[in-house]
Parts: structure tokens; C-alpha cells; sequence
């Protein structure tokens, strides 16, 4: 569990200089209300003089009757610290330090709650049970709920989705959180995922519940509306006093009142945001944060005015009826936001134009990517594009040069330019559908050239120690002396850009410990005339996707419309298989893209790959794997040792990543004494009476009885 | 574009080209020849008879031909079907070639623009098989420890110089922290801090305090992940680096770091600045800044040393 964001107190350490009782010592000092904010409640206990005790006081509602001089004391000082806390809170509204009494006074109602219930089962408060429940429930108001208590989620919010990103899998905290961004559609299901998380997650449920309780009491610093002390009572005996159960919330609120939570993580999130003062800056513009803010904090003080006005008016007990009208009226504020709302773009015009493209191919039947565009003018394209600056837009202008007539270029650069205001598809479609091969094809091309040269695949080079060290365990790996010039084909790597394989044995940290000592490439082929190395990949002719259609068939019978469907699928499945079959072709007849990665971080369709500073495996960029070690790959240390290094003590063979155990032996073959010590043996030396007693053997009877077996 | 077609015509017009007039070969039998006839020359003496007169005629501003326009042979008389022809070929030639109706007759490579840019060095980060490796200059991203960086959490004393931002300095925007806030001292590399060591002068220019540092840090880093286009150029966002996952360093949930999947400027982690992380201590009569959010790798219970088996 998280701990909390920045608590008054932690460790018995001031943190947060607006400590409520620093700060009201501070107002009332020197003020006949001074007594209140001194000491614990204890010594308030002990130096309550009776005068004090005013004659008319708001609690308790019912009398209390005590059993002894020690529970009356107890609760003559609690009923006076309360009535003196109630006038001094209507005394002090706009005041700075508003809050802080408000925190001091939530601080003494679970006692107050435990008091109501003694005398409601026993009619009596007794010396012997005051003095327990005033210790049970002694009243610290640094602990009192507010929005440094909350829990620490801050970092969570670096992996939201702001902007265009695709969405990965993410925590369930960040879901929610990315829920409550001012984004369009997000409400969509929003109760059925909190319910899931609240109850899957303690996480969550945590998160949830404390920032609940938060936004209802108007915690925050920043709220205007703060509930009354009387309806303060009623909430904190509810969740302070007396928590329900996780199936009790479960079933009180996560199970609905969705635009009510959606509203809660949202005012979480106007306090968390700007916590990051870098994130809060770029959000700001991007998302009109401010009025965002604005909106929710003015809704949830409509709310709680609402809630407070349903606890005290209404006599509203149950959190149902506390919530009664705050739904429908924070539905209708969420419909009023839908102007201000950001729109993502996850797909960009390029993307659009390519995923356009492959389904008009599959509609006119054309399995054959290139028909008329040579071979010759694609790699130009690509030449032109790695010569250009980085840029957001493709520049059609340069369609001319590749034969597309002048109309179709400014009809789609016109698109281009105006595609993030108008809805452009049936404009493109239109324009893709009336052209020739030639030129369809040519607009293809560009976009996807442009897309992988300036998108997909770059190449960054390296800070100096990360280069040192990769050259120095290139130079480990290929056994090349120091002084040695290395070889050209050292840190040479392939890439097939037609099916966008790279080539190397690359070493991932998810997987199994496998390719440490391979050096090779993949599933290429080399010419043996000239030595170009081509793509040797062959996608799978199956489709993988295959549902088992001919058994529901059979007992459905064919009607018009399911034979309509069979058909198109059927076309579809073999559109798929001949163009893959096309691609395969494409792909043997692609030179691979050959460069020497020392030193570079590459990055290739989605992934970023390097050489592992410590082993020279090609492994992709994981910033997980930032340890102990620096950046590595995950799979060549342990323990402190290369894997590489680790050897059999009585065969010596070189063990890798293959099992081993671990003996202790008496090294008896080096000069000097005998000592024991610890080594690997492999699974082909080893022997059950190696761990059997006796243990540990000599070094040299353990390698001759080995041998002899 | 028919690639054939080209190849025959280039084969067409390299063979033009080659086929130059052989130079004969000189032997004494011609030799014999040129000197007889020569003889015979010398020996018949004809007199010299023009055909025609040269014409001299006064050449206007008008007559001089326009560029690239053919100027009308004298002797020739044209058609006005040819005439035209040839004026709109040579005109179509001399407008500029977005302008041409159909091109289709070119080769991309025929056009001046991208024989032009094709011979331009590629754009840095955009071609790996450009990429040299010996010859690429390398950022150099010094190692600071937690340790290190704590000495820098604090305000200044003697001649110690504050953050450059001032009054906007992140110590002063801590929201919890009221009466005791402060400008941090500015935070110096270790090899700066030797370098003023060693000369004792510091650095001409002013640096950020380590807050604001993390903080303009972490500002250009969600600058370039919410472009969605991972850095534009070759460049790297940091100038030093944190160490995580190792006993009484940070832990790697408290830093920045380029997604897996593109390139955005940070390869190794750096502390996230959030403004709830610290709390002010006195030591010494000087105010400094406690991370007390940050927790050491050793308290994580889930530390798992960074290596996953």
C-alpha cells in the first residue's frame, strides 16, 4: 500500500508547516481559547477547570450520564472543548485557519461517536470505560482526514495517457486515473471498472474509499464549501467511527453512483497535477486545465452543499439518502463539459491513409502490393525522405516527381493540412478510388516510406559510457585483445524493412535465459555472387485466426445473408494468404539494412535495440532493467557473475545459462592450504553421494571418482 | 516510367557518345601520299573563286533571339505548325517544372531538386547505414549520487551562489512549506565541482538548483512524449545520472525514463521532481531540503535488485 502524500507528521517529524495545532497555537495564542490547542487531549483533561463548562452546550444531543468523578471529568472537558471548537469554527469562516479547526474538530468526533454508543448500550458511562474509549480513540488532529493523507499515487500519474499515445496495459490505479482526465468518452462503463478494481485491488479500494471520504468532507484546500460540524458528525461516524466493510462499500457506493466517483478521482486529480509542476505546464494548454479545474472544484462544492443540505434538512442517515439529487446534478454538469473535453488522435493522417489503403487493396481484390511502382522509385523515396528534416506532415508535393497528376497532389494536400478539423475519409477513399495504379501506389509509398524513415526506424547514438562498455564486452565476447583492431563485421546487424524483422539472436529479460553465446543472424539469406544478405522470413500460410464456422453452419442451416458473410470471409482469408504470399516474395527481394550497432541505440518499429553494455548480446531498451549493474539485458549476470564465466569445477566446461548446482568442496589443487569453498558443478558431473554425507570432498577425489563412473 | 526503356536509351546515348572518330593510323605509305599530293598542290597553282558574297546586315534589339528559343535558320523556311510546336516545347522548358503539365517522360532522378537533395548527407538519426560509429561525438552523462545531491539541498552560505531562477526557484513553490522557504544553491556536476575546486572560481554562468534541474529536466521529457514523435534530432536531455536500485540510492519507481518503445531523450534515470517529496530540516543554523519521499532501494520490501531471474 501507498503511503500517504505528505502527511502532517511522519516519524514523529513536523512535514507540512499548516500542522493544524501549530497553526491554531499560533491564532489563539494568548486568547482565553488558547487551552485548547496546548498539549494532548490528556493534559487538556487534567487542567480543565469546571468554570469552562458552558451551561448550554450543541453536544451531546442526548444527556450522558457518568459513573464517577474520572468519566464526568472526561466528558465535561470533551463537551466543553467542543462547544468552544463550534463557536470558534462560526467565528472563523474565510479565515486561514479555518481548515486546521475543522481538522481539530473531526479529530475529537469519533470520541464523541463512542460516548453516544456507551450510553446507548449501557446507559451509563463508567470511569473504567471513559478512560479506555479516551484512549482508544484519543483525538490526534494531524491525523485527521485531508489531502496530504491521501494515498501516494503521484507517480502513477506519470503513466496516464495524456496525449496520442496508445494505450498499454496499465495499473489499475493509473486506469482510473486516466478515466477523470477531460478527455471525450470516458465515462463509458466507468462504474463496472471502479467496482471491478475496488474489489480486485486493495490498492484501489484504498485510493478510493480515502479520497471519498476527502471530497465529501471538503478536505481539500482547495474547497469552498466545507460540510457543517453537524453534518460532519454524521459522515465521520460512518466512515471514521464506524467503517463499513469492503462488501458494505462495495454495495453502499462502488457499485454505483458513477458520475459522483468520476467526480471524486477528478478533484484528486486537480490537486495531484500540480504536485508535478513539469507535467501540470504541459497539460495545462493541451487540456484548458484551468477551466477543468474551475468546473470540478465549483461541482463538488455544489455537491457537498447538496450533501450537507441532505444530512440537516433532510435527516438523511444512510450514504443513499446523503446522496440523493448530487448524481443528477453532477451528470448534468459532466454534459455542460463536453466543449472543453481533449480529443486524442491515436491514429495519426499517415497511419489513416496506410490502414486506407491496405482495405482498398483488400476491396478491389489486388493481392499484389506493387504492380507498376518499381523498385527503383521506392528506394529513391526513401533515399529523399532520410534527407529531409523531421516533420509531422508528408510533403505530396513530391508525388509530382513519381508520376501522380497535379489535381490528385493538391486535392491531398489539402486533406493533409485541414484533416485535424474536417473529417477527411470519404475525401481520401474518394481520391484512392479514382486514381490509377501508378499513382495509388506512388501515394502509398510515400506515406509509408515516410512513416518508417522518420517514425519507425532511427538511430541514436549512444553517451560515451554505455559506447566503453559495449566495445569493451564486444571485445570480451569476440576474444579480441586490447590494442586489436576490432573487425568490420564486430557489432554488424540486419534488419529486414519489408517485414520488419530484426535480425540479430536478441536476448530479451522476459524470456528464457537462451542465446548468450550465439552470434549470428537470423533467418536472412546471403547471395553468393554479390554477398547481399536478403530477408529469409516466410510468414505462416495458416491463418491463425481460424473460428469453426461449418459446425454452427450445419445446425443453423444458410440463409442468404450468413452464405453473403461466408463469402466475404472466405474472399477475405484468401486476399490475406495471397498477399502474404506476395509479401514473402517482396521480402527475399529486399536487401537487408546492414549497419554496425556499436555504440547506437536502435530504434526499430516499437522497440529500441543495443548492444547489453555488460555481455554484447543484442537486447532490446528495457528501463526496468536499471540495476545494480547499470543497464543490461536481464539475462547475463547473477549473482554478480557472467554467466558466460561460470564453469564446472570438475569437468571445467562452460556452463552458461544450462542448470547447475552448487557444492562445496576442499580445494586441494591450489598451492598453498586446503580450504573449502563453494563452486558450480554441472548436471553431467553431478552425483546424488556428492550431497550425501561426508560432504565436502577434496577437489582432486571428487574429479577422479567423476571420471571413473 | 518504363526502366527498360531508359536503360536502352542511356545504352543509346553512351554508345553516341563513345563513337568518336577514329584517329588513323599514321604509316609511311600515307605518309608517302600526303607528301606527293602536296607536292602536286604545290606544283598547280588555281586561282580562288567565291560562290556567294558575305551578307552585312545590322542586327536589332528585336532580332536577338530569346533564351533557349530557336532562332529561325536563313535558309530554312518553317512551317507555322512547326513553329508553334517549337515554341511551346522550348517555353514548357524554360517555365519551372511544378509548372509542366506532363512529366511523365522523366525520370525522378532527372529533375534537378532531388539530384540535389539525393546528394545531400542524410539527416542526423534517420539513416543507421550512414552510421559511423569511431566518428560520432558522445554525450558524457555524469554519475551523482544520492549523497552528492543531497550536499546541493540547501540554502547557500559564505559565497555560494543561488539557483539562476531566483524567487522561481522550485524550493521557494513548495506548497506545504511556508515560513521557512528558501533558494537552493545552484547544483555543480562533480567535474565542475572539482573544476571550481581546483581554480577556485566557479562557473561563468549560473546553474539551476538540483530541483529546478530535475525539474526543467522532467519539463522537456513530457515536451517530447506528448509530441508523440520521440526526439526530433540526436539529443539527450541529461547531463548527469542517478543510480537506482543500490543501497542508499533512489529507487527506480522515483525516476524518468524513455518508454521501451521510442526514443524520448533520457537513457538513464533521473529523480522525478515532485513537490511534495521534501520537508526543510535545520542543520547547522542552514535550512536544507530532506527527500523523505524518496525511500532507499534496501526499505523496498519488493526490491528485487534489478534483475529478474
Amino acid at each position: 500500500m501507498p503511503g500517504p502524500i505528505c502527511p502532517y507528521i511522519l516519524n514523529g517529524e513536523v512535514i507540512r508547516d499548516d500542522e493544524p495545532m501549530k497553526l491554531l497555537q499560533e491564532a489563539y495564542n494568548g486568547t482565553p481559547l488558547e487551552w485548547l490547542f496546548l498539549g494532548e487531549f490528556t493534559d487538556r483533561v487534567h487542567t480543565f477547570d469546571i468554570a469552562n463548562l458552558p451551561k448550554k452546550s450543541p453536544w451531546p444531543e442526548k444527556e450522558i450520564i457518568c459513573g464517577g468523578g474520572t468519566s464526568q471529568k472526561i466528558l465535561n472537558t470533551l463537551i466543553t472543548i467542543i462547544a468552544q471548537t463550534i463557536e470558534c469554527i462560526e467565528n472563523s469562516e474565510n479565515k486561514p485557519h479555518y481548515q486546521a479547526l475543522m481538522k481539530y474538530f473531526d479529530s475529537h468526533v469519533p470520541l464523541m461517536c463512542a460516548f453516544e454508543d456507551e450510553m446507548g448500550v449501557n446507559y451509563i458511562l463508567s470511569d473504567k470505560k471513559a478512560i479506555e474509549l479516551a484512549s482508544a480513540y484519543k483525538p490526534q488532529p494531524h491525523e485527521s482526514m485531508h489531502e496530504g493523507a491521501l494515498p501516494d499515487v503521484i507517480s502513477e500519474l506519470m503513466k496516464c495517457t495524456y496525449w496520442n499515445e496508445t494505450k498499454t496495459k496499465m495499473p489499475p490505479v493509473v486506469h482510473l486515473l486516466c478515466k477523470a482526465l477531460p478527455q471525450r468518452c470516458q465515462i463509458r462503463n466507468l462504474r463496472e471498472i471502479i467496482s471491478n478494481y475496488c474489489k480486485q485491488c486493495d490498492k484501489v479500494y484504498d485510493f478510493m474509499s480515502k479520497t471519498v471520504l476527502c471530497s465529501i468532507l471538503g478536505a481539500y484546500s482547495h474547497s469552498k464549501t466545507v460540510l457543517s460540524w453537524k453534518a460532519r458528525i454524521v459522515v465521520l461516524r460512518r466512515f471514521v467511527y464506524m467503517p463499513p466493510n469492503r462488501t458494505q462499500m462495495q454495495v453502499f457506493l462502488f457499485g454505483g453512483y458513477q458520475h459522483f466517483l468520476f467526480y471524486v478521482i477528478k478533484e484528486f486529480l486537480t490537486y495531484a497535477i500540480r504536485l508535478i509542476p513539469s507535467l501540470f505546464e504541459e497539460i495545462r494548454d493541451t487540456y484548458k486545465w484551468d477551466i477543468f479545474e474551475k468546473c470540478v472544484r465549483n461541482a463538488m462544492d455544489s455537491m457537498r452543499s447538496t450533501l450537507e443540505d441532505n444530512i440537516i434538512n433532510n435527516n438523511a442517515r444512510l450514504i443513499q439518502q446523503w446522496l440523493y439529487q448530487a448524481e443528477p446534478m453532477l451528470m448534468n454538469i459532466n454534459k455542460q463539459q463536453l466543449g472543453n473535453l481533449f480529443r486524442p488522435q491515436r491514429l495519426t493522417f499517415t497511419q489513416t491513409i496506410l490502414n486506407m489503403c491496405e482495405r482498398l487493396d483488400e476491396q478491389n481484390n489486388h493481392a499484389k502490393p506493387y504492380v507498376v511502382f518499381t523498385r527503383e522509385n521506392r528506394d529513391l523515396m526513401r533515399l529523399m525522405a532520410q534527407r529531409v528534416e523531421r516533420r509531422k506532415d508528408v510533403p505530396v508535393e513530391w508525388l509530382e516527381y513519381f508520376g501522380v497528376k497535379r489535381p490528385a497532389i493538391e486535392t491531398l494536400q489539402n486533406i493533409q493540412k485541414h484533416y485535424h478539423q474536417n473529417a477527411f475519409r470519404a475525401d481520401v477513399k474518394k481520391l484512392l478510388n479514382d486514381i490509377t495504379r501508378h499513382e495509388f501506389e506512388a501515394i502509398r509509398e510515400l506515406f509509408k516510406i515516410f512513416w518508417q524513415v522518420h517514425h519507425m526506424v532511427r538511430v541514436f547514438p549512444l553517451p560515451k559510457h554505455y559506447y566503453v562498455q559495449q566495445i569493451r564486452a564486444l571485445r570480451r565476447r569476440y576474444e579480441i585483445p586490447n590494442g586489436v583492431p576490432m573487425g568490420a563485421n564486430v557489432g554488424t546487424v540486419y534488419a529486414c524493412l519489408a517485414c520488419h524483422t530484426f535480425k540479430a539472436f536478441v536476448v530479451k529479460p522476459t524470456d528464457k535465459v537462451t542465446n548468450l553465446f550465439a552470434n549470428g543472424h537470423h533467418k536472412v539469406i546471403i547471395d553468393d555472387e554479390t554477398l547481399k544478405c536478403y530477408c529469409g522470413r516466410r510468414s505462416d500460410q495458416n491463418d491463425s485466426k481460424k473460428r469453426p464456422r461449418v459446425a454452427i453452419q450445419e445446425f443453423m442451416g444458410n440463409s442468404t445473408t450468413e452464405t453473403e458473410e461466408n463469402n466475404k470471409r472466405s474472399r477475405k482469408k484468401s486476399w490475406k494468404m495471397r498477399r502474404k504470399k506476395f509479401m514473402n516474395d517482396e521480402c527475399a527481394q529486399t536487401e537487408c539494412l546492414k549497419f554496425n550497432m556499436t555504440g547506437s541505440l536502435f530504434q526499430f518499429y516499437g522497440t529500441l535495440y543495443l548492444f547489453c553494455p555488460l555481455c554484447a548480446s543484442p537486447t532490446i531498451y528495457d528501463p526496468t532493467q536499471h540495476g545494480r549493474h547499470g543497464l543490461h539485458c536481464g539475462q547475463c549476470m547473477k549473482d554478480g557473475q557472467f554467466y558466460t564465466r561460470v564453469s564446472c569445477v570438475i569437468c571445467g566446461s562452460l556452463r552458461g545459462a544450462a542448470k547447475w548446482d552448487t557444492i562445496r568442496y576442499m580445494d586441494d589443487q591450489t598451492e598453498g592450504s586446503v580450504e573449502e569453498k563453494s563452486g558450480v558443478i554441472c548436471q553431467g558431473c553431478d552425483r546424488p553421494w556428492i550431497h550425501s554425507e561426508g560432504a565436502p570432498y577434496v577437489l582432486s577425489v571428487l574429479k577422479t571418482r567423476c571420471s571413473r563412473l | 516510367m518504363n526502366v527498360t526503356t531508359w536503360s536502352s536509351f542511356d545504352a543509346m546515348f553512351d554508345q553516341q557518345t563513345q563513337q568518336q572518330p577514329r584517329k588513323k593510323r599514321r604509316t609511311r605509305k600515307s605518309n608517302k601520299e600526303v607528301k606527293q599530293s602536296e607536292k602536286v598542290s604545290q606544283e598547280v597553282k588555281t586561282p580562288f573563286t567565291l560562290t556567294s558574297l558575305p551578307v552585312i546586315s545590322n542586327v536589332s534589339e528585336e532580332d536577338i533571339p530569346e533564351l533557349m528559343q530557336a532562332a529561325p535558320a536563313p535558309s530554312e523556311v518553317q512551317q507555322p505548325a512547326q513553329v508553334v510546336a517549337e515554341q511551346l516545347y522550348f517555353n514548357r522548358q524554360n517555365s519551372d517544372f511544378w509548372q509542366r503539365d506532363d512529366l511523365s517522360h522523366l525520370r525522378p532522378y532527372d529533375f534537378p531538386f532531388i539530384r540535389s537533395m539525393v546528394q545531400q548527407a542524410p539527416q542526423d538519426t534517420l539513416s543507421p547505414e550512414d552510421t559511423r560509429h569511431k566518428e560520432t561525438a558522445r554525450a558524457t552523462i555524469e554519475v551523482v549520487t544520492r549523497e552528492y545531491e543531497e550536499r546541493y539541498m540547501r540554502e547557500i552560505n559564505g559565497d555560494e551562489r543561488q539557483c539562476i531562477m531566483g524567487c522561481n526557484c522550485q524550493g521557494m513553490q513548495l506548497p506545504h512549506v511556508t515560513n521557512q522557504k528558501f533558494i537552493l544553491r545552484e547544483f555543480l556536476l562533480p567535474s565542475e565541482e572539482e573544476e571550481a575546486k581546483r581554480t577556485r572560481c566557479w562557473p561563468k554562468e549560473a546553474r539551476l538548483c538540483i530541483l529546478c534541474k530535475r525539474a526543467e529536466i522532467a519539463r522537456a521529457f513530457i515536451n517530447i512524449r506528448a509530441d508523440g514523435m520521440g526526439v526530433r534530432n540526436n539529443m539527450i536531455l541529461q547531463d548527469y545520472r542517478n543510480m537506482v536500485n543500490i543501497p542508499g540510492e533512489y529507487r527506480l519507481e522515483d525516476c524518468i525514463l524513455s518508454s521501451s518503445a521510442i526514443f524520448q531523450g533520457l537513457l538513464d534515470p533521473v529523480v522525478l521532481h515532485i513537490k511534495s517529496g521534501y520537508r526543510v530540516k535545520v542543520i547547522n543554523g542552514l535550512r536544507h531540503l530532506e527527500q523523505y519521499r524518496m525511500k532507499y532501494p534496501e526499505h523496498d520490501q519488493s526490491f528485487r535488485g534489478g534483475t529478474r531471474q
